[in-house]
């Protein structure tokens, strides 16, 4: 589905990528792991047209996307949910899910029938449709960030983050959802620093270390790594308080 | 728009036009027609403030354009009155275009500098082409508003058709802002990031927005030189484009009844502030800085508020209408 080739991209002259490779295919979760500042959310970026990239190449459905400006790439199916100010704060929720279908400008009985399943997806929302969506808690905004992105009605979805800052029960939950989205067709990239939850639930995940892919595997295959479980599990990743 | 701005407009249409029938003196008459003007030029300034997040310091300059090349068109070259006013509104969108190119594709508030620089220009050039534009001393002698045969040659007679451009605009404005592309524009003022990641091709917008702000002025400008029939650089200084920052600040940034307002009340104290003769600059001056500290929104939502908190402890406890977007 997603096919990157030897991408590199700079911030001025620094590089932040350097000739990352990997792909994602259908009905795949994919989650990008690794430290603060080793490119995952510029990648993210990269992808959806927001960051230029240099070399190589990105390709979606045998469309290649290089130079393509980012709405031309939500066009084609790739929607990004960005990690900080996912929604758009002054506006009710009504109008940010309308937001996420701009581009495809549905009519209203369309509209209403698409949010009528968000809301069924989450409930929470419909309470609050009214409101706007800077009253939202941590975990509702992520969740209205969410359904706006489905809204978009994505083929790739692009998460970054979304258990950033979250309570824990909340990240299980913000967890299943999206595993629940993968079940109905959804592609999904991951972003995460919560290691453990993203291996758990996704189909295979690459670990990103200073712009470089380091290693790649399948989630069970990386949990075992005695390299994954030192840099990002802690030696014995079952921390005391949890037994 | 939904039904609440429609009352509201129709209900400050009503009281604009009862004005005159009421107000016999025809200086107050005067003021309010610069009001009217004055709202035109705040309403398309907001537009970009509100909406597009960026703030233009040159819209002395595109008030300008409108005016001059109104007057020049006609009065020099003998132009039809109002294909020239269109003709005018277009070269200032042309020359907000080539401005805002280059500038809006920026991260940043590059388009501050630029519209200043731009405003500087224009100034020193309508001082300078005296041959063209009548220098220092001004250009004289422009023709007068008419429609048919009808000359709007006294305040009271030009007042309904620039009130009646006034309440347009505003109307159109509204309009623009409730619709999905007012709602992609608010979105990408509070959130550019997000905004591109629905999809939102903001930098046109921001261009698009831009533009219709500057013609917006022009019109306004126009309307003001075949209105007065004598213009002067001393109008178009950096002076009165700060003075129409003002009025969107002091209404409230984003909120187009507020920019009303703002124009409005801003039109107004001065001519009010005469009674204090010598302290009226002071005084202008301080009333401008205790709103902007304590009232930071502007002070349109502070009225409007008021109302609202009435209405609201007399609705609490009704069901909210299912289904119904803004």
């Amino acid at each position: 589905m997603l096919k990157l080739k030897n991408i590199d991209a700079f911030f001025g002259k620094t590089q932040v990528l350097r000739h990352v490779t990997l792909h994602v295919e259908a009905g795949e979760i994919v989650s990008l792991i690794g430290a603060n500042g080793s490119g995952k959310t510029t990648l993210l970026n990269v992808i959806s047209g927001l960051h230029p990239s240099r070399n190589g190449s990105r390709v979606f459905l045998n469309v290649e996307t290089r130079g393509m400006k980012p709405e031309k790439i939500v066009a084609l199916g790739i929607l990004q949910v960005p990690e900080a100010e996912k929604v758009f704060n002054p506006l009710t929720l009504l109008e940010n899910l309308e937001l996420g279908a701009y581009l495809r400008r549905p009519d209203r009985v369309k509209l209403a029938e698409e949010m009528e399943k968000v809301f069924q997806l989450f409930p929470i929302l419909r309470e609050r449709k009214d409101q706007p969506a800077g009253t939202l808690s941590g975990g509702e905004r992520q969740m209205l960030a969410l359904g706006k992105a489905l809204m978009g009605q994505p083929k790739l979805l692009m998460l970054d983050e979304p258990s950033l800052g979250l309570a824990p029960t909340v990240v299980s939950e913000i967890f299943h959802i999206v595993r629940s989205l993968n079940d109905r067709g959804i592609t999904i990239l991951l972003v995460e620093q919560n290691a453990k939850e993203a291996l758990r639930i996704s189909h295979r995940t690459y670990v990103l270390d200073t712009g470089r892919i380091v290693l790649s595997g399948s989630g069970q295959e990386l949990l075992n790594n005695d390299e994954v479980k030192r840099a990002f599990l802690g030696k014995d990743y079952r921390g005391k308080w949890e037994r | 728009m939904g039904k609440k701005n429609k009352i509201y407009l129709l209900a400050y249409a009503l009281i604009i036009f009862l004005v005159p029938a009421i107000w016999k003196n025809n200086y107050h008459l005067m003021v309010l027609n610069i009001a009217a003007l004055n709202i035109v030029v705040v309403i398309g300034l907001n537009l970009l403030m509100g909406f597009a997040g960026q703030i233009s310091l040159g819209h002395a300059a595109f008030f300008g354009l409108g005016a001059y090349l109104s007057a020049i068109f006609t009065a020099t070259f003998g132009f039809p009155l109002w294909p020239t006013i269109i003709l005018a509104m277009v070269i200032t969108g042309m020359v907000a275009y080539a401005i805002g190119i280059p500038t809006l594709k920026l991260e940043g508030h590059y388009l501050v500098m630029a519209t200043l620089g731009f405003n500087i220009i224009i100034y020193i050039l309508m001082i300078q082409l005296d041959g063209v534009t009548g220098g220092p001393s001004g250009f004289p002698g422009i023709p007068r508003l008419q429609v048919g045969g009808f000359v709007f040659d006294s305040d009271r007679k030009i007042y309904y058709l620039l009130w009646t451009i006034s309440v347009g605009t505003l109307l159109l404005s509204l309009n623009l802002i409730h619709s999905r592309v007012g709602r992609a524009m608010a979105a990408l003022s509070h959130n550019e990031i997000a905004a591109r990641c629905a999809g939102i091709d903001t930098e046109n917008y921001k261009v698009k927005v831009f533009v219709i702000s500057a013609v917006l002025a022009s019109l306004a400008g126009s309307c003001y030189a075949h209105y007065i029939t004598f213009i002067s650089p001393g109008t178009f200084s950096f002076f009165y484009s700060i003075q129409v920052v003002t009025m969107v600040l002091i209404g409230g940034i984003g909120s187009l009844w507020g920019s009303v307002f703002g124009a409005i009340l801003l039109t107004i104290l001065p001519e009010i502030l005469h009674a204090v003769k010598e302290y009226n600059v002071l005084i202008y001056g301080i009333i401008l800085m205790v709103v902007l500290i304590f009232f930071p929104q502007g002070l349109f939502p502070v009225v409007a508020g008021i109302f609202r908190k009435r209405k609201d402890e007399a609705r609490s406890g009704m069901e909210l209408v299912p289904g119904k977007g803004p």
